[in-house]
């Protein structure tokens, strides 16, 4: 079933809802192993998929939901309910996740040294530079990570240089880009991420390769909450899931769709233009 | 205007998300203008109000005595948002209707699929056939000389008014079970005949000789519905109950769904004596159980089908 929306863009925006088996959906980010266990027990307690998993139409890489997919495999279901969208159109934008460093600076140094860097000023860095490399800020200098050939590459060695921090307790939240300048010019220590594509995104994925937890971070111009579509359909999928496309509709059928300006704070933050929400 | 009330509360449980339910559905037959629709979450907390404006302090009312609720079961809010909201709906009548003539027209006017070569449709097909205002209505539609589908996205059009593209598209996607670009492809081609006309961005209407067509062709069907006890007289339906009896559908209700042997439906209606009009489309009402939406429906839409069949045939 298609929610049609028209932008300033050409191009409506679809979102097709479907009910889509679980193992034909590619994930490009790890999980982190707390918030699935949160996760597990919310969905659990509730009976519900709160919001559907938003996935790339063409490659069904999954953009958006990385952790319910993979509690709904923990809990041995066939199904996930998704959205399946254009990832090239303009209503989705690919930003990243910076880190906010918080710890002892003589121990976030000690681990910075067991890799290859750079120091320089960090007005002297140019923003195609801040794009392409892992980038460690205080107050105004930089150390610019050299590490790896490509963006999957820098990613892996910052997974590593995270492994080594939590080591020396210090602890890291991740943030937007514009959270983590503000933390930065009040004297924190953050990591400016390299940007990564959205063909990244789907070449990675195609060939297995997962990015770590919180590389990327997908804002949809409307992004669809609040379904709470129920496990317990799911569940019935398994006897007669040549019938889930009629589940799917029929559920959809009894309930009302809601377009609700965003930028607000529900259980989380929304960052999007709009939401689309179910009652 | 619509206005959306979402409160977060405590993790809810069963016991306490069916006291609330109770306490909102007393409070919607106190405001059943108003309050709209609601949803209660158990375990997430999370409860969604829908409020149609009337004024202000009604909302306001709304507002004030779903916090009173809360509070009155212990409950601490979290977060509360009210926000106004836009909403395409999901009318089920008139997708019911759209069913209907769906079910009506599909075979009868056009190529039969080979859905449509089953017993129960031959025989409800045959049936209306005798009729002439069906035969008359036949007659309209094959001279405009469209499609099933470009036929059936323009009586949406006309049912629905000046529209705009996604609720048109939705709908006649719900109906056509096709995707939406299908309907557009539809919609394009109603465009490139001239009998629809497209205002700024997204709002579609038909053109008004065209919609006068499609007054008549509905109110010659309605007509051929009123017929239809005439015509089904002495009929017996043994036949095609038999074939459709031993089938089973999956009812969707809420977030439950449940197998449902045809054999119930038939009994419901033949031994119902309130349900005595509706005994005539019985095989139509197993059509458009069984085929023409799959073997899965919503209870509403059931619902919606049945109530609006009997209020066609009388």
């Amino acid at each position: 079933m298609e929610y049609i929306y028209f932008f300033e863009t050409e191009e409506p925006l679809i979102l097709k809802f479907d009910l889509v088996p679980l193992d034909e959906l590619l994930l490009h980010e790890e999980v982190i192993e707390d918030h699935l266990k949160k996760l597990s027990c919310a969905i659990k307690e509730s009976g519900v998929i709160s919001d559907p998993v938003i996935i790339d139409d063409y490659s069904k890489v999954v953009l958006d939901g990385t952790h319910r997919v993979c509690v709904l495999k923990e809990m041995h279901l066939e199904f996930a309910p998704v959205v399946r969208v254009n990832y090239a159109h303009n209503a989705i934008q690919l930003k990243r996740w910076f880190r906010i460093l918080d710890g002892s600076e003589k121990d976030i140094i000690s681990v910075l040294n067991n890799l290859n860097y750079e120091q320089v000023d960090l007005p002297s860095i140019n923003s195609d530079l801040l794009d392409r490399e892992i980038v460690i800020a205080k107050k105004n200098s930089a150390f610019i990570i050299e590490a790896g050939k490509n963006v999957f590459e820098k990613y892996s060695a910052l997974r590593e240089f995270e492994k080594l921090l939590r080591k020396k307790c210090v602890r890291i939240d991740y943030v937007t880009e514009n959270e983590a300048l503000e933390s930065l010019s009040q004297g924190k220590i953050i990591i400016m991420t390299p940007r990564i594509e959205k063909q990244d995104v789907i070449n990675f994925a195609k060939k297995n390769l997962v990015f770590p937890p919180k590389s990327t971070r997908h804002v949809f111009k409307l992004r669809p909450v609040f379904l709470n579509f129920p496990l317990s359909l799911l569940k019935e999928l398994k006897a007669a899931p040549e019938a889930r496309k009629e589940v799917l509709r029929e559920f959809l059928l009894e309930r009302i769709p809601l377009e609700i300006e965003g930028y607000l704070t529900i259980d989380r933050f929304y960052e999007e233009d709009y939401l689309l929400l179910f009652v | 205007m619509l206005h959306v009330i979402i409160y977060i509360v405590d993790a809810l449980s069963v016991d306490s998300a069916l006291q609330i339910e109770n306490a909102l559905k007393e409070l919607k037959s106190n405001h059943p203008y108003e309050i709209l629709s609601f949803r209660v979450i158990p375990g997430k907390g999370e409860i969604t109000i829908l409020v149609r404006e009337n004024t202000r302090e009604v909302i306001d009312r709304i507002k004030n005595e779903s916090d009173r609720i809360l509070e009155r079961l212990n409950l601490k809010i979290q977060q509360r948002i009210y926000r106004t909201a836009n909403c395409q709906y999901n009318d089920t009548k008139i997708l019911a209707l759209m069913l209907i003539l769906e079910a009506l027209i599909n075979g009868a006017l056009y190529n039969p699929s080979e859905i449509t070569s089953r017993g129960t449709f031959k025989l409800i097909r045959s049936l209306f056939e005798k009729d002439t205002n069906f035969r008359m209505a036949a007659f309209k539609i094959k001279k405009i000389g469209l499609s099933k589908e470009e036929f059936l996205t323009a009586m949406t059009l006309y049912m629905m008014g000046r529209s705009d593209v996604r609720s048109i598209v939705k709908l006649c996607s719900w109906t056509l079970n096709i995707d939406s670009e299908g309907v557009i492809k539809h919609l394009r081609s109603l465009e490139s005949r001239g009998l629809l006309e497209i205002q700024g961005k997204d709002t579609v209407s038909l053109l008004p000789v065209f919609n006068t067509e499609m007054d008549e062709i509905l109110s010659i069907l309605k007509d051929s519905f009123r017929n239809f006890h005439k015509i089904a007289e002495g009929v017996n339906f043994d036949e095609v109950l038999k074939e459709k009896n031993d089938e089973s559908i999956y009812i969707l209700d809420q977030g439950s769904i449940k197998k449902l042997r045809l054999s119930k439906v038939t009994d419901a209606i033949t031994l119902n004596p309130e349900a005595s009009s509706l005994r005539e489309v019985l095989p139509l009402i197993l059509y458009l159980l069984t085929e023409s939406r799959g073997k899965v429906i919503s209870k509403r839409l059931f619902e919606n089908i049945v109530s609006l069949l009997a209020e066609l045939i009388k």
